[in-house]
Parts: C-alpha cells; structure tokens; sequence
C-alpha cells in the first residue's frame, strides 16, 4: 500500500470543512491523515514516521474517521463522531429514546419543518451527550437517512 | 458428545496428576455463558462509567485488582452485547487469560510495539489502550480474512495508534526497532474450552512447535536491544511452550524475566517432560489452566533481548 500522508494545506482545507460544517475547531499537529480508497480518511499518531515502512506490507494505518462524497462534501465516521463530536457546535441532531433506538437498529429519523431547516447535509447524530456518526439530511424528504455501518447496527436496545 | 483421546488423556495425567480430571470436565462441560468477561474500553470511557451503568441497569460483576479494566458481568439474558454502551464500543468481550500477556508486556505511553500475530485483535487493542493511543502499534497477521476482523476492532475501540500490516511473520526483516514485541504464537489450542480434539495428533504439535519456534526468533530479532518479548499460546502442549522457550535460552539471545502478577491461580513452566529436560529459567514461565481459572488455558514468558 503506498501512503502519500497529508500536506499542510491538505490539512488546513481539512480544518476548515471541520469549522464550516460542525463549528469544530481543530488542528491535525500530532496526526498524520492519509487518505485511501472511496476518499475515506484515515488518523494516526506522528510515530508512524519513526519507522522504516519499506519494510512492512502495510493494510491498514490508524483509524477510518472522515470520509468526502463524490460532491466532496465531509462526513464523520462513527470513531470521528466519537472523537470530534464534543467539539461541535453547530449542525447536529439530538436523538429522543425512541428515536435513539431506531438510529442503532439502522432505521432513518423523521423530522419536522423546522428541525430540517436547521440542518445541513451531513449532519452529527448524538444522544445523551454521545455521538454517533453522521446521517445523510434530506431538507426535501424531510429525514435523516441513517449511516450507521451494518456491522454495527443492533437490532433491539436494551 | 466430545471424547478426551487416550493420548491426551496419559500426557496430562502426568503434568496433572492431581488435577486431571478437572481439566477434563472443563472440556466436557458445554458453556453456560451465564456471566461474560469484558474490557472496558478506556479510549472511549471510564471504568467507574461502566462500573455505574451495569449497577444502575441491574448486572452483577466482579473486578479484578490486577487489572481493573477486566470485568466478568452476569448476564443470564444474554443482553450485554445489546446495550448502547456496546454500540458504542464502551467495552469489548475478552476471555480473561487473554488479557494477560499485554499486562506482562507492560506498554507504555509512545512505545514502538509489535504484535506480530495479531489477528482478531483483542491484545491490539487492549495494547492500544494501555498506551492511551500514543506511540505506535505495529499489528501484523499473514491471513487477509484475519486481518479483517482485526480491522473492525481496532476500529471499534478507536485506535489511532495501529498500522495493520499483512505478511508472514517468519518473513519479516526488520531488526532492533521495537520496545516491546508480543508473539501471542499460532498454536494448536488445547487451553481452549472448543477444542476439536480430532485434531490432537503429534504431527500437528510438532508444526506448531517449529513455526513457534520460528515467529519468536523473529521477534527478538525485531526488538531493540533490551527490549521485551512475551510469548504467548491458549496451548497446554509442553512441545509448544516450554520446549520452544528452553530452545531460545540455549541461544543465549534473551534473559528470562519472572511475572509478577499474583491474583491468578498459575503455575510455573514445566522444567521436565517424559524425560525430556528444559532450561531450569522454563519455571519462570506462566501456566494457566483453564479449569483453574474459569477462563481460557496459557502460557505466558517474559524476556528481554541481551
């Protein structure tokens, strides 16, 4: 696997898509990002430097926790949500019990008028002060079409 | 209805002589699976958040002094892994021995580790964890369908400190690079309570023994001049563990180092077996047997690279 890691402007572009769509100010100092297959992003420690990777058949690096869709729009994976949720401000979408339930079994959220207009594309999905990935807002349909991975997904919350 | 062959049988009446047929009931017992050992994930949480959370929701558990992230809940429903928490990725079912041999690795904060048979990831990821995500973790296996599951892990718990790499481990080529390696080895498994035993036979022991012995030299090599090594199997079989340690002694490659973790009930390696006898350093070795610990069968060693 070739790994071509970020430059900084690469990461400062990055920066700036975290601020515009979820009011998320960080900056990537100790990471190094690399992108990979279907634009998926991938986090991990600056020690991957100190090592000679000529030598590794390298898969996988760090964690899967941004991806761009084919507009180049950004959205947070479940991990991302995880780690860069708690810094967001704007954009995101609070689940109720009942809705929470739906959301983990892989169900879309219904929402009303004004809840959607509040919203942009890729929304965060929190509940409880966790969060839980992104979802895909229609403002025409008026719904949160659920991301969540199906390995992930459970169908009955206890 | 599993059947204990008579090979098995006669070999481990002698390591057992007193305990045998306890060790042969933990094989014949099916599995409740009325109380389940977890970690708690703390990338993502708190012990005493877990610790709340299973008496708020009416769980029974148990803890650990030797590793307060090791838990062993009830859960007679069967509804653990249906919490949100584990959606979450707030805690990961790990048999309890097998939390072992990253205890004795002991990572720290921005150590260069390699887990060189890495696959499905569960001492990864408790490596990861133990790190606090710093340093950096080096997790290779040589089966693309491992890797996979070793994949999802890592990325349930949340690492950013793991390179997944994908090569036979006899093959690698690199040296002196890293502070802690672990060599959890491929064995044939007989600490497993699933043990097939169709499949217990001397040549199968034997293939085991040689690519052990293989993988480990290769991990020492890899590590750093006094740098430390554990070795690992879910194996009984002293051909797989105290035979392939006492053959690295004898290269006077590595010091053998005593482990140092009391609540278990372990016992020392085995320094003789059917006549044949070990380095005298094999009773710093760790034994684990299953129906001593409600918990999978190991074998554990330390060492330190001279």
């Amino acid at each position: 696997m070739k790994l071509e890691e970020y430059t900084p402007s690469q990461l400062t572009e990055l920066s700036q898509q975290l601020k515009e769509n979820w009011g998320i100010e960080y900056t990537f100092t100790n990471e190094l990002i690399f992108e990979v297959g279907k634009r998926r992003l991938r986090m991990i420690n600056d020690h991957l430097k100190k090592i000679y990777q000529d030598f590794l058949n390298i898969e996988v690096v760090g964690l899967y926790f941004a991806q761009f869709d084919k507009n180049g729009k950004l959205r947070l994976s479940l991990e991302g949500s995880i780690k860069l949720g708690p810094l967001a401000s704007k954009n995101f979408y609070i689940l109720n019990y009942e809705q929470v339930k739906l959301w983990v079994s892989g169900k879309d959220i219904e929402l009303e008028s004004k809840e959607s207009s509040e919203l942009s594309v890729y929304p965060l999905i929190s509940y409880e002060s966790q969060f839980l990935g992104c979802g895909l807002h229609s403002g025409i349909k008026k719904r949160i079409f659920n991301l969540v991975p199906k390995v992930r997904r459970i169908e009955i919350l206890y | 209805m599993k059947e204990i062959p008579k090979s098995f049988e006669e070999k481990y009446r002698k390591i057992l002589p007193d305990s045998y047929q306890n060790l042969f009931r933990f094989y014949l017992t099916p599995y409740d699976g009325l109380s389940k050992f977890i970690r708690v994930n703390t990338l993502k949480t708190t012990i005493s958040y877990m610790k709340n959370l299973f008496t708020k929701k009416g769980f029974n558990f148990e803890c650990f002094d030797w590793y307060t992230s090791a838990l062993k809940v009830e859960d007679p429903k069967n509804i653990l892994s249906k919490l949100f928490e584990f959606f979450l990725g707030f805690f990961y079912f790990q048999d309890l021995s097998s939390m072992i041999p990253p205890i004795v690795l002991q990572p720290e904060q921005n150590d260069m580790v390699l887990d060189l048979c890495a696959a499905p990831g569960s001492k990864t990821t408790q490596i990861s964890q133990m790190m606090n995500n710093t340093g950096l973790i080096v997790a290779n296996d040589n089966k693309i369908g491992r890797l996979k599951s070793l994949r999802a892990n890592c990325q349930l718990i949340g690492c950013t400190n793991t390179v997944l790499t994908r090569q036979d481990g006899i093959t690698l080529k690199i040296k002196n690079t890293f502070d802690k390696v672990l060599v959890d080895a491929p064995c044939s498994g007989t600490g497993k309570r699933s043990f097939n035993f169709n499949n217990y036979n001397r040549k199968t022991i034997t293939f085991f023994h040689n690519t052990q012995t293989k993988l480990l030299l290769k991990g020492i090599k890899a590590a750093k001049p006094k740098g430390t090594i554990v070795y690992s199997t879910c194996s009984l079989e002293p051909e797989e563990n105290e035979k392939v340690i006492s053959n690295i002694i004898d290269r006077d490659i590595v010091k053998i180092k005593e482990i140092e973790i009391n609540s278990l009930n372990s016992k020392s390696g085995l320094i003789e077996f059917n006549g044949e006898f070990f380095n005298n350093d094999v009773k710093k070795c760790m034994r684990l047997f299953p129906h001593e610990n409600e918990s999978e069968g190991f074998f554990i060693t330390k060492m330190v690279k001279l």
